[in-house]
This record gives C-alpha cells, sequence and structure tokens, in this order.
C-alpha cells in the first residue's frame, strides 16, 4: 500500500498516544514507535518531530529532561504531563466523535432517506 | 492558560535570542541512534549514515520550523523584511524619491487644507454649543436690517420663553484707558450676569463674571490684552484697571481662544431693570426645537415689548429669522473652502494612484525574482509579505514627510494669513485628526499597491 503522509496535527496527537502508552522516550525511541504502531503505511520526516515535540513543550502537555540513552550518551526525553493527559483525552473524544459522524454517513443506503 | 503559556515562552526566547544549541544536540544523537539500527539491520556505515540522514529528513525546514515555535515569527519576518526593503530603496534612489516626494505633496497639502479647513469651517469657537448660538435678525427685502435686542424685563421674558434653552446680552463700549501709561482707545464688550455660563468657556486665571457681580467693577481679562501689556500670571489677579476714569479689579483672565467680538476685555453689563435700552441679544434653541419656532416666539414677544412700550404695532409681515453666530459674515468663505477641501482630496487620490502604478511596475518586473525565492522554500504568504512592507514603508516615508511639510505650512499661514480670514477665536494648528488621516492613506495605499 502507498505511504500516506502524515495529516496535519494529528502528529501532536500520536506523540501524546505514545508517551501515554509506553511512558518516557527521547526523540528516536517516538518516532520509531510511531513507524512501528502505524504499520510503515506513515512517511515521516522524523525530523519534523522536534518541532512538534518543542510546541508541545511550551504549552504544557510534556515535560522533557536529559538523560542517560542506550549507547550511555545524552539524550533528551519526554513525558506526558497532567494537563498533556487531559489534552490527550479531549482530543480522542473529539476524533472518535468526529469518526462516528463520517461513519454513519458512508453506512447510509438510500432506503433510509425516504 | 493554553493559549498565554506558549505566548510568554515565545517573549521570553525573543529576548533570550536564537539558540539551537539543544535541537543540534538531540539531532545528533537521533542520527546516531538512526544509523545504529540501519547498521543492525545490515547495511555499510556509509549508506546506513546516508539513509539515517534522509529519513530525518531536510534540515533547513526542521530548523524554521523548530524556531518558528520559539519565537514569533511574524515579527522577525517583519524586521527582515524592513531591512531588505530599505536597502532596496537605497538602491534606487530615483524611484524612492519620485514616490515618497509625490506622496508627500499629496498628503502635505490635503493636511494643510483640511487644518485650515478645520479651523474656518468646522471648529472655529471655542464656546459651548457655538454653532447653535444664534442671533435673531430683522429679514427685509434686501436681506437683514438688525437685529434683535432687548432690555432687561424683556431679556428676563427671552431667557424663560419655552423654545430657548438659555440667553444672553452683550454690548460694546470704547472707553479710554491708561492701561500703557497714556490714553488709548479700548474696546470692551459688557456681558449679561449670565453670559459667561451661556458661552462655556473656563478661564484661564481667577474667574469669570457671575450675576453676582452686576454693577460692581470687576474686570475679566482677554488673553491678548493681558499677553501685551502685562506679565501674564496668576498675579495680575487683583490689579486695577480704569475704563473712561472708572477702575476694575481684574478678576480673571480668559484663554487665548476666547475672543467673543474681539472684544479685550470683560465687564459686566449694568443690570437696570427700568431702563428700556435695548442690549443685542444671543440665544440657544432647547434641543428638539427648531431655530424657526424659536424665531417665531421671539417675534410675538417682540410684538408685544413693542406694543407696551410704545404703544405701536409693529408691521404684520415683520419677520425674525436666526443668524448663527459665525455666519454674519464671511458666508461664502465656507462655500469655498468646502470646494477647496474636496480638489485637493481629489489632488491626494491622484497622488495615490500615480505612486500605486509605480509601485505596481516595479514589482511586476521582479516576476523572477520571486520564482526563485518560491523555488528556495518562501511560501507565498512571506513573499507577499515582504512586498506589503516595502509598498508600506515608502507610502508611509512619504506620508510622514508630507505631515512634516503641512506642519511646517502652518507656521508659515498663520504669520502670513490675513487676520481678518478667520474669525478671531479660529487657531490655526495641525490637528490629531489631520495625521490620523494621512497615516490610514499613507498604509492603505501601501497596502493596495502590495
Amino acid at each position: 500500500m502507498k505511504k500516506k503522509d502524515v495529516l496535519p496535527g494529528t502528529l501532536a496527537l500520536m506523540v501524546l498516544k505514545t508517551l501515554d502508552v509506553l511512558g518516557p522516550l527521547h526523540g528516536y525511541g517516538i518516532a520509531r514507535r510511531i513507524a512501528q504502531i502505524s504499520g510503515e503505511l506513515l512517511s515521516l520526516n522524523q525530523g519534523t518531530l522536534y518541532p512538534v515535540l518543542i510546541r508541545l513543550e511550551q504549552e504544557g502537555a510534556i515535560a522533557s529532561q536529559w538523560g542517560p540513552s542506550e549507547n550511555n550518551r545524552r539524550a533528551r526525553f519526554y513525558r506526558l504531563t497532567r494537563s498533556g493527559q487531559k489534552l490527550l483525552h479531549a482530543e480522542t473524544r473529539e476524533w472518535e466523535q468526529a469518526a462516528a459522524i463520517v461513519e454513519r454517513f458512508f453506512r447510509v443506503k438510500v432506503e433510509d432517506l425516504q | 492558560m493554553r493559549v498565554l503559556r506558549p505566548f510568554l515562552i515565545r517573549l521570553m526566547n525573543l529576548a533570550k535570542g536564537n539558540d539551537q544549541a539543544r535541537l543540534w544536540e538531540e539531532l545528533e544523537e537521533h542520527h546516531t541512534l538512526l544509523t545504529e539500527e540501519y547498521i543492525r539491520a545490515g547495511m555499510d556505515k556509509t549508506e546506513a549514515r546516508r539513509q539515517a540522514t534522509l529519513a530525518i529528513g531536510p534540515m533547513q525546514v526542521v530548523r524554521e520550523q523548530y524556531h518558528a515555535q520559539k519565537t514569533f515569527p511574524v515579527l522577525e519576518n517583519f524586521v527582515r523584511d524592513l531591512r531588505f526593503a530599505v536597502r532596496k530603496l537605497i538602491k534606487s534612489p530615483s524611484f524612492a524619491i519620485a514616490t515618497i516626494l509625490t506622496m508627500a505633496l499629496g498628503i502635505s497639502a490635503t493636511s494643510l487644507v483640511f487644518s485650515v479647513f478645520y479651523a474656518a469651517v468646522v471648529a472655529p469657537y471655542p464656546y459651548r454649543n457655538a454653532n447653535h448660538i444664534v442671533q435673531m435678525g430683522f429679514a427685509g427685502k434686501q436681506g437683514i436690517r438688525g437685529f434683535m435686542a432687548v432690555n432687561g424685563t424683556d431679556f428676563h421674558a427671552v431667557r424663560h420663553a419655552g423654545t430657548v434653552a438659555d440667553a444672553m446680552l452683550t454690548d460694546f463700549a470704547d472707553p479710554i484707558t491708561t492701561i500703557s501709561g497714556y490714553p488709548e482707545d479700548i474696546h470692551v464688550a459688557r456681558m449679561s450676569g449670565n453670559a459667561f455660563d451661556f458661552l462655556g468657556v473656563a478661564p484661564l486665571f481667577g474667574r469669570t463674571l457671575t450675576p453676582a457681580d452686576q454693577n460692581q467693577p470687576f474686570v475679566v481679562l482677554g488673553y491678548r490684552l493681558c499677553r501685551s501689556h502685562f506679565q501674564c500670571d496668576a498675579r495680575i489677579l487683583g490689579r486695577t484697571i480704569d475704563f473712561d476714569h472708572r477702575q476694575f479689579v481684574v478678576v480673571g483672565v480668559m484663554p487665548p481662544r476666547f475672543a467673543w467680538e474681539e472684544a479685550a476685555a470683560f465687564i459686566p453689563l449694568p443690570a437696570d431693570n427700568n431702563s428700556d435700552e435695548g442690549h443685542p441679544l444671543y440665544l440657544r434653541a432647547r434641543s428638539g426645537v427648531s431655530s424657526s419656532a424659536m424665531a417665531s416666539q421671539m417675534l410675538s414677544l417682540v410684538r408685544r415689548s413693542v406694543l407696551a412700550n410704545e404703544g405701536v404695532a409693529l408691521p404684520s409681515e415683520t419677520r425674525l429669522v436666526a443668524i448663527p453666530y459665525g455666519q454674519r459674515s464671511g458666508d461664502g468663505t465656507q462655500r469655498r473652502m468646502i470646494l477647496l477641501f474636496a480638489l485637493v482630496c481629489v489632488l491626494l487620490l491622484i497622488a495615490c494612484a500615480n505612486v500605486s502604478i509605480l509601485l505596481l511596475s516595479r514589482t511586476s518586473a521582479r516576476g523572477h525574482e520571486f520564482q526563485m525565492r518560491h523555488a528556495l522554500g518562501a511560501s507565498r504568504r512571506r513573499i507577499l509579505g515582504q512586498v506589503l512592507v516595502e509598498s508600506v514603508l515608502i507610502t508611509c516615508s512619504g506620508g510622514a514627510l508630507g505631515v512634516g511639510l503641512a506642519c511646517a505650512g502652518v507656521a508659515v499661514l498663520q504669520t502670513a494669513i490675513a487676520k481678518s480670514f478667520f474669525p478671531a477665536e479660529a487657531v490655526l494648528t495641525i490637528n490629531v485628526w489631520v495625521v490620523s488621516f494621512s497615516t490610514v492613506i499613507s498604509v492603505a495605499t501601501g497596502y493596495s499597491s502590495a
């Protein structure tokens, strides 16, 4: 299947969810998990993760600190904050609602409308 | 809160400057980890590094997006565009001079004429509701044949008439004074007790005349008299001045714009209810009452008074008309001023159109420059923003120069124009309205050319 580009605005959501499920990660870890979860169906320039990370940090949804990476080098680890969690729940609900509405339209048959 | 926090952080970052050390370090580490993953997957070292670089994506884009989150891109872009625009202008001086001068001339002409217009027509008087102060004139076949004047008793009746909000009496005298050390004439106005209240102008020092001052030897000085003959400050209160050998005590000084009928000083009108002497009457109608309604009420009052005092009836075709205070002379001036102002606005429009054409022609010749910038990654919004900044820079500098020229022009006009052109109370200065109007025009021109 052809790879799709990430929908704008959803990358932040994916980051939040990844951190929620897997706990604190550094940038590389987040990128790998997102690629994994999407089943390699998303084409993602991994560098564009970082502007999203700094934006989420500025909004207070995630917090970061330096820590040791797998090779004992320095890496920046990100974790979800409480307000980030609330944000994640709110956005998830919105997505589910939007998806539900669209699904109803896809299921509509001619007979239903008469 | 979600919006406030990033805003404040961006503000702080703006002050701290461009610091991308953290981004570099994170990206380096990311690249190293990715390379190691590809090596584990079987690539050789060089290929792994290359694939890692590709996977991360174009560095410049990442850097720009990262930086855009940290500060206010709009502000930084604006500053950058401004500097670029200035450099470009310096490199093409004849174009810059042509456009800036055109805008400047258009705006200075308009500002200047508008200042004159404002001073002469719109707001020449400092009195309260100056546009509603009227005199009643007897209308004959050849125009106005005299103005209504009343004595003390009738004045009382006028003030209490249903259509009248308030009224005042003034008349004039030219006594001899020795204020300068030698005898000379001085034009003095005698005001009814409520006159200063009617006119509604606060004194510069001291106080104005009140009904309690009737028949008292108090005088309020006009500003010009005060400046020309004395050290004009609060110490003048209490000095005495003589008019026709009578001493009057100075109780107040009026501000520069108060020059009622060009009188140099103001003394109380002697209130003598028994005298038949009539004094010129000025009135203001109650709100909602038309001046013609007030005129007809005044007419019946005059008829009654004439019948009572002189036993004769006024001719039945006598008519009273309300003449606004400013219009007893110089009526044609107003219309000419309006025409002049309209013409100068057209001039400004032409100047703006010229400048717009010049700007447009210049921009259309730069097509390949824009394509190049677009290819290098500039968004359309950025390119547009830069062009906009250029245009606004040109028009606003023209506008600023124009306002400066207009200020100089006003200074020249103040000395050059005959004093009789304006009512004595008019003050010819640059107006805040003019300046803001000029700014708006400048920016609008720049914007529309972008």
